[in-house]
């Protein structure tokens, strides 16, 4: 019991920091929705990576990972963490930063905002929104789920999931209704420097402590490597089937290079940006960083299965709070638990905020005042939390299923936010049925209504990223072009020169 | 015969001259190699581990994060414009 009460202690002392960063934020923050939505765009290297990294790591990597990682081995490193630390950076050049010069000429806040202007149809607006929310609640259940895991095991069972989920909902939406973007860029800087220290202590000192019980002709980490190579050699291979047949491992590394620009709430804080430095930076540092968190998360699934040996799908989810309860005394238990808490809200908030400022911006009528947005926004923010919270009560499947579901979703908008920024004769229908056919693809090679022999090897996703681009540029061929005028406001204006033709 | 062009900015006086055509095509080919490599896999078998602890897969996986991110810092600074 008073292991339990040292938790709660440092868990009420984590909460209180960020409920205090929110708190001066709020006290910052305008009543314009640029400054509620986009912290007055003025994120610099450091709050904009931290917030981009906090945006990007959630229960998926920490909890989600090492569960996977118990059942295959270390080539879930590489299947997960390798392909994203190009395709990010990629995709921030050729899509985030036109993106982000394009939302600041034109004052849009949200993705969805930036290609209404961008075809001068409002109905496109409403088409988006819909996607980004079916896969964006998803992905917020994997989150909150982590932490109702988490704070479970390492209580003992005293917590339980359902009062820690709908905990962490509420205090989110407490500080994010309140500051905005700003609350959520500042408590990401926090919150990312607890998630990666708390992460690397706990990898050398279980490393440490396990490997100094049942270590192999060595003590510490290299005992305890020798030993799990000695006896389960092949979690140290990459095997060649499954996830990591050539066909899947290539269509999944398609899904994670290329879904991370398509988060709604990714997009959002890249407007956020206040230069072209910031963006710049943030891609420098992010594959020092990934290093830094993946390592560990990879390997803490890999060391779980010496003494907890034989867990079966889900339950492995639980394997990296396990360790911890095992080797770490009350006190890193509690960050641990705080530690998991900074990775599910320095997500859960931008996510939560985005959808809002979506909602208040492309589906209510338009003409709203500014502050009737903001309180729309807040409202809405409640209810996305009652939705999130039902389907985490339910926890229909593991972490790392729901999360493939939502990440292969999302890589159906790529050729849509792609295109509509770098190909002028890219249209509206282009945009509506690259989407349309792109997700109906998904769908029916998910639900395997197109049997799975018959997806030659390939993910849903694979299948539903060439639909989308099939349809993106049938559609736009077929259709008449935007007027010049509407592209020309969000694209910037050509210039006409003067070319020889060839004879 | 007219044909639209993108407007570009001029450049800053501290910038440096754009990456020129070979040098985005050397880009590309970098990017494609990495593309490729990331297909690869190493095996453990009775190979003892890297620096004492770690798997030769997961060695080869960082190493290549690493050339990526050399990847990344040259797109950065030669390929991506630091205009708007």
């Amino acid at each position: 019991m008073a292991e339990y009460g040292i938790h709660v202690a440092v868990v009420v002392a984590y909460f209180l920091v960020v409920l205090g960063i929110g708190a001066a934020a709020f006290r910052q923050s305008e009543t314009t929705a640029e400054d509620y939505f986009l912290g007055g765009r003025t994120a610099k290297t450091v709050v904009l990576f931290m917030a981009l990294f906090g945006t990007n790591v959630t229960p998926f990597v920490l909890m989600g990972i090492p569960g996977l990682a118990y059942h295959h081995g270390v080539g879930v490193f590489g299947l997960n963490a390798a392909i994203v630390v190009l395709g990010i950076p990629l995709t921030f050049w050729l899509i985030g930063y036109p993106a982000w010069i394009a939302a600041k000429r034109t004052g849009a806040v949200t993705p969805a905002e930036l290609y209404v202007r961008r075809f001068g149809v409002r109905w496109i607006g409403y088409l988006m929104f819909a996607v980004f929310f079916a896969y964006t609640v998803p992905y917020m259940v994997t989150a909150v789920a982590g932490v109702g895991i988490a704070a479970d095991t390492l209580s003992g069972g005293a917590l339980g999931y359902a009062p820690a989920t709908g905990g962490i909902l509420v205090i989110t939406l407490l500080y994010t209704s309140l500051g905005g973007m700003r609350a959520t860029m500042w408590t990401n800087v926090f919150q990312g420097a607890v998630f990666l220290g708390f992460t690397l202590l706990a990898f050398f000192l279980i490393g440490d402590r396990l490997g100094d019980q049942v270590g192999l002709g060595a003590d510490g980490l290299r005992g305890l490597m020798t030993r799990i190579h000695a006896d389960n050699p092949r979690l140290f291979e990459v095997p060649r089937e499954g996830p990591f047949a050539p066909g899947e491992w290539a269509s999944w590394a398609l899904a994670i290079a290329l879904t991370v620009i398509a988060f709604p709430h990714m997009m959002v804080r890249i407007f956020a940006a206040k230069d072209v430095e910031a963006l710049k930076n943030a891609c420098r540092y992010y594959p020092l960083a990934m290093i830094l968190l993946w390592v560990p998360a990879v390997l803490f699934g890999v060391w779980a299965t010496v003494e907890h040996p034989g867990l079966v799908g889900k339950e492995s989810d639980a394997v990296f709070p396990m360790l911890i309860f095992d080797h770490l005394g009350p006190v890193l238990q509690g960050l641990a638990l705080a530690g998991i808490l900074a990775a599910v809200m320095s997500t859960l908030d931008a996510q939560l905020l985005t959808l809002s400022s979506m909602l208040t911006r492309d589906v209510l009528p338009a003409g709203l005042d500014e502050r009737r947005q903001v309180q729309l926004g807040r409202v809405f923010l409640v209810l996305v939390a009652g939705l999130t919270w039902a389907v985490v009560l339910a926890r229909p499947a593991s972490i790392f299923k729901i999360a493939k579901l939502s990440f292969s979703g999302y890589v159906t908008l790529v050729p849509t936010l792609f295109l509509g920024l770098r190909w002028r004769r890219f249209t509206v229908a282009g945009a509506a049925s690259s989407i349309v056919l792109g997700n109906a693809v998904l769908l029916l090679t998910w639900l395997e209504v197109v049997p799975k022999a018959a997806q030659l090897g390939l993910l849903p996703v694979a299948w539903g990223l060439l639909a989308a681009i099939a349809g993106a540029v049938a559609g736009s061929l077929l259709s008449p072009p935007t007027s010049p005028s509407v592209a020309e406001a969000v694209l910037g204006p050509v210039r006409e020169a003067t070319t020889t033709p060839s004879p | 015969m007219t044909q639209p062009v993108q407007v570009q900015p001029e450049l800053d006086p501290g910038d440096r001259a754009p990456a020129g055509p070979g040098e985005r095509v050397a880009f590309a080919l970098a990017v494609v190699a990495l593309l490729a490599t990331h297909m690869l896999a190493f095996e453990q078998g009775e190979h003892g581990l890297v620096l004492g602890w770690m798997p030769r897969d997961l060695a080869y996986r960082v190493a290549w994060m690493l050339a990526a991110a050399g990847v990344v810092f040259w797109m950065t600074a030669r390929l991506w414009p630091n205009h708007e």
